[in-house]
């Protein structure tokens, strides 16, 4: 009777660690889940910005000097803010980085609660022009609380 | 032997308000989560490639025909324009709105509006005195024009944000054919008609031109094999009894909503050179 006892008792706890692993596992493949969806849509969207040649006509318009000004730098962050964010998902949070071959940032610009996502993601695109140069566009989608 | 009954039932209580515990701890932890799992979505997007934003033709038809096939019950599929495109028509003319799907305005967009007039299909050679074609940029994501309205004329309705083309068209749906047949090789997509249609012409319709391109092809049976140009994103054929139709390279849009959307992605079409979205939805439970 009382091995039959214990038995009954290591099966509960074997089913309950079995269980709460499951929990835990399921857990872990939804962040998963949500992260690689998020990656998806950020490497897409990085990808249209480097095929709408958006960096070409921003580049070329505050470049005309050779170099960009502090504001100028604003007017190109404020510019590429508004077209990802327009294109972005609903209810994600953005932020763009374009790094030049020097490794110089270019442009970084972000919607204000970025930092305060759960979940992000980074996608990346190269654009090439042979009048601008060569430019790794990021783009991070995160989905806030 | 009392007392070991009343230890033994207390044990057991014991170790149900444990397993208890740790269940509401559990349950308390997965309920902050804000993400969910749907295995679905996922083995949509790696059986049809989806993790490539370029997109052929025959791509997208074989995506549609999966997701018809295999994941049309458990997930709804989404495929239209870029932008979200209206087209109004007004006591002057008629309006284009533009938003994105996430409904924001975009504030540098070039629109244009081609209006093939159908009348001039019946018997002879479209030329200019049956198209209007309008272009004009905008801040707003809206712009008025002075093409007026026809319930049986076909618009091509184009947008672009820099190179980031988009385009819808609207045409009478009695005209409107899902003939297009895409195979794995595209030198032998064609188009099947019913039968007993003789085509006598095709035009191309290519959203970068200001006008339809009058095209050549031959008619096999009810096959016809179109010369498209690179763009072409659907086909005028008007047939020696007098009638019309027009064909799309592409069912778009395909709207089979089913739910919240789980992945929300642009394609681009590298023969069109024209950009889509495209959305997979997991079924509401």
């Amino acid at each position: 009777m009382k091995a039959l006892e214990l038995a009954l008792i290591a099966i509960l706890l074997v089913t309950l660690y079995a269980t709460l692993c499951t929990r835990t596992l399921s857990m872990k493949l939804a962040l998963e889940n949500d992260y690689w969806r998020l990656k998806h849509e950020a490497t897409s969207l990085a990808r249209v910005l480097a095929d709408s040649e958006v960096l070409f006509y921003l580049l070329e318009e505050v470049l005309k000097d050779g170099t960009i000004t502090a504001q100028e730098r604003e007017y190109m962050n404020n510019r590429i803010r508004t077209i990802v964010t327009a294109l972005a998902p609903p209810n994600v949070e953005v932020k763009v980085i374009v790094v030049d071959s020097n490794y110089n940032t270019i442009v970084n610009a972000s919607t204000p609660l970025i930092n305060e996502c759960l979940t992000a993601a980074t996608g990346k695109a190269i654009y090439t022009h042979s009048l601008i140069g060569i430019f790794l566009i990021m783009v991070t989608l995160g989905r806030p609380l | 032997m009392i007392y070991r009954l009343v230890a033994e039932i207390a044990c057991t209580l014991m170790l149900i308000v444990l397993i208890a515990a740790i269940y509401a701890r559990q349950a308390s932890i997965t309920s902050l989560m804000i993400s969910s799992l749907s295995v679905d979505v996922v083995s949509f997007t790696s059986r049809t490639k989806l993790y490539s934003s370029m997109f052929t033709i025959n791509k997208t038809w074989e995506l549609i025909e999966m997701y018809e096939d295999e994941f049309n019950h458990t997930l709804g599929l989404f495929l239209v324009p870029a932008f979200n495109i209206t087209f109004i028509p007004t006591a002057t003319g008629s309006k284009v709105i533009v938003r994105t799907w996430s409904k924001h305005i975009i504030p540098f967009l070039n629109i244009t509006v081609l209006r093939i007039i159908t009348s001039g299909l019946t018997d002879k050679v479209i030329d200019s005195t049956d198209i209007e074609y309008k272009e004009t940029e905008t801040s707003v994501g809206e712009a008025d024009f002075s093409i007026s309205y026809n319930s049986s004329d076909i618009y091509v309705i184009f947008v672009g944000l820099y190179r980031f083309y988009t385009y819808t068209i609207v045409a009478p749906e009695n005209i409107t054919r899902q003939w297009y047949v895409a195979s794995n090789t595209s030198k032998t997509d064609y188009i099947e008609v019913e039968s007993g249609i003789t085509v006598n012409r095709t035009y191309l319709i290519i959203p970068h031109y200001k006008e339809p391109v009058e095209a050549n092809w031959t008619q096999s049976g009810n096959r016809v094999y179109v010369d498209e140009e690179p763009g072409t994103v659907a086909y005028i054929l008007t047939t020696d009894t007098g009638e019309y139709f027009l064909v799309n390279r592409l069912p778009i849009p395909y709207i089979a909503r089913k739910g919240s959307v789980e992945l929300f992605k642009y394609l681009i079409c590298n023969i069109d050179n024209v950009n889509y979205m495209l959305a997979v939805e997991v079924r509401k439970v």
